[in-house]
């Protein structure tokens, strides 16, 4: 919604270790316990949201930035640890939360596990694809743009910023819920700010004209991330260097929102 | 819906762009506001639109008081704008930026303005005319009570002037009330029946159109500075 965000990593963890209590602690089904997270963080993007909402551009990157540091030092301090058994479980400041083990003593195959992030993956993308073909994605990219012309056209401009955010935090959340219980545990270092920065480039690496685009995005980043270690220390620079051209030839990344409607026309064409 | 503004004043900083207006529109009335540039003209239309907060005065529209409300809700309540540079969502095509994220089918009002060829190109494609255009069409579309047009001939050539004010004529509805802000004095008066001219924040002449270019006021600070279009 035409912001930027360097605090997706403090959605992240909030969501895992929401999602690590209400399993390890509360007993809750890994599926249950997964949304548990998710709803978490999307309830602290909604509040997020009613703080620094109508804040744009630098303001507002900066807040998410002091979010998702804050967020890792409230975790720092953040001990609430209960006795499951016979072991000590729960968050216990700098030393994580660990022993969130469900996923393995619940019987369930990893390959399922896999298959089942995978299923979630593709279900997000189709909801996304759809949301921002029916009428409330054409008021989200309104409001992303034009916040004057979303409100002159009658568009409920912090309610859409409230909801948007929330899902923003919300998939972050459940991002981290899925790896807590995939690692068995998570502590504070995990919302380190480079998390933040990479779920940024993602985005902006993929286009952000469609929600195949920051997929895109991970598979580029990671992917070059990784093809370059042979390149040892220089391989950093050789990617930041590339990020940087790559971003000044493509604002608004590989699949943007002009280049998505040029292969949709095409593809129709092609179909009629 | 009657459209009532009571001395209304609105100050940016120290800088008064409106001092003291009071003007009153009845629905089926085409008002043009007219005036040198820094006059006051789009001040009120951004007041009325709430996009400007009066520092003194109000705006009553029908049951609502305008200048208490967000833009959001000013929309809702039936006013429906358009803005002095275009302003379009580029990223959608041309049919979205009709629906806006509305409940609506934006054919008929493709249609209505002439941009039905085009409702699945990106609006960042459409030329300056067709662009004016199609703010009219999402304006229009949320079938306003009052329609405020903010220069919408301006960037036109002559030919796409006559074509505009033809079609500003049409959707002028007798139920509506239609602001126009321009600052070429001649596509004002061919349109409009009754014109106010600002100066400097202040409100100089209200009547009809033929008496405009008689007023000693008007042509003081009007036409003494730029010549009638």
């Amino acid at each position: 919604m035409g912001r930027i965000s360097f605090g997706q990593q403090g959605f992240f963890v909030i969501g895992a270790y929401a999602a690590g209590m209400a399993t390890a602690l509360g007993g809750a089904p890994l599926a249950a316990g997964v949304l548990v997270g998710g709803l978490a963080a999307a309830l602290a993007g909604a509040g997020f949201a009613l703080v620094m909402g109508p804040r744009r551009g630098i303001a507002f990157a900066a807040g998410t930035l002091a979010f998702g540091e804050l967020a890792r030092v409230a975790l720092l301090a953040f001990r609430f640890q209960v006795l499951v058994g016979a072991d000590l479980v729960g968050p216990a400041g700098p030393d994580g939360f660990r022993g969130i083990r469900l996923l393995f003593t619940s019987g369930l195959p990893l390959g399922a596990y896999a298959v089942a992030i995978w299923v979630a993956l593709a279900a997000i993308m189709a909801a996304l694809t759809w949301l921002l073909r029916a009428r409330p994605g054409e008021a989200l990219v309104i409001v992303g743009q034009d916040e004057g012309l979303a409100a002159a056209a009658g568009i409920r401009v912090a309610r859409v910023r409230v909801l948007a955010l929330a899902a923003a935090g919300g998939l972050a959340g459940l991002g981290g819920g899925l790896l807590a219980h995939y690692a068995t545990y998570v502590e504070p270092g995990h919302a380190d700010v480079m998390l933040g920065v990479h779920s940024l480039a993602y985005g902006l690496i993929g286009g952000l004209g469609t929600p195949i685009g920051p997929a895109l995005g991970v598979a580029l980043d990671i992917g070059l991330l990784e093809s370059f270690r042979v390149l040892r220390g220089y391989r950093m620079i050789i990617f930041g260097g590339l990020v940087v051209v790559f971003l000044a030839m493509r604002p608004r990344g590989l699949l943007d929102e002009a280049t998505v409607h040029r292969l949709a026309r095409r593809l129709r064409r092609r179909v009629a | 819906m009657r459209l009532s503004v009571e001395h209304l004043s609105v100050r940016f900083g120290r800088i008064v762009a409106l001092r003291d207006v009071s003007l009153g529109v009845a629905p089926g009335e085409r008002l043009g506001l007219v005036g040198p540039n820094g006059a006051g003209k789009t001040t009120l239309l951004d007041a009325i639109g709430g996009l400007a907060r009066p520092t003194r005065g109000e705006i009553r529209f029908g049951p609502w008081r305008l200048s208490d409300l967000p833009p959001d809700a000013v929309a809702r309540a039936g006013v429906g704008r358009t803005f002095q540079v275009p302003r379009l969502c580029t990223r959608l095509t041309v049919a979205a930026n009709v629906r806006a994220g509305r409940a609506l089918d934006p054919e008929p009002w493709l249609e209505r303005v002439g941009l039905a060829a085009r409702r699945h190109d990106l609006a960042g494609a459409l030329t300056a005319a067709e662009a004016r255009r199609l703010e009219l069409a999402r304006a229009l579309a949320a079938e306003p009570r009052l329609l405020a047009l903010d220069e919408p001939f301006g960037g036109l050539t002559p030919a796409e002037t006559d074509a505009m004010a033809a079609l500003v004529a049409r959707v002028a509805t007798p139920d509506r009330v239609t602001l126009v802000v321009e600052h070429k004095l001649g596509a004002v008066t061919r349109l409009c029946d009754r014109v106010i001219v600002l100066s400097q924040g202040e409100a100089i002449f209200d009547g009809p159109s033929a008496a405009l270019r008689g007023d000693a006021r008007v042509r003081e600070a009007y036409l003494g500075r730029s010549r009638a279009g």
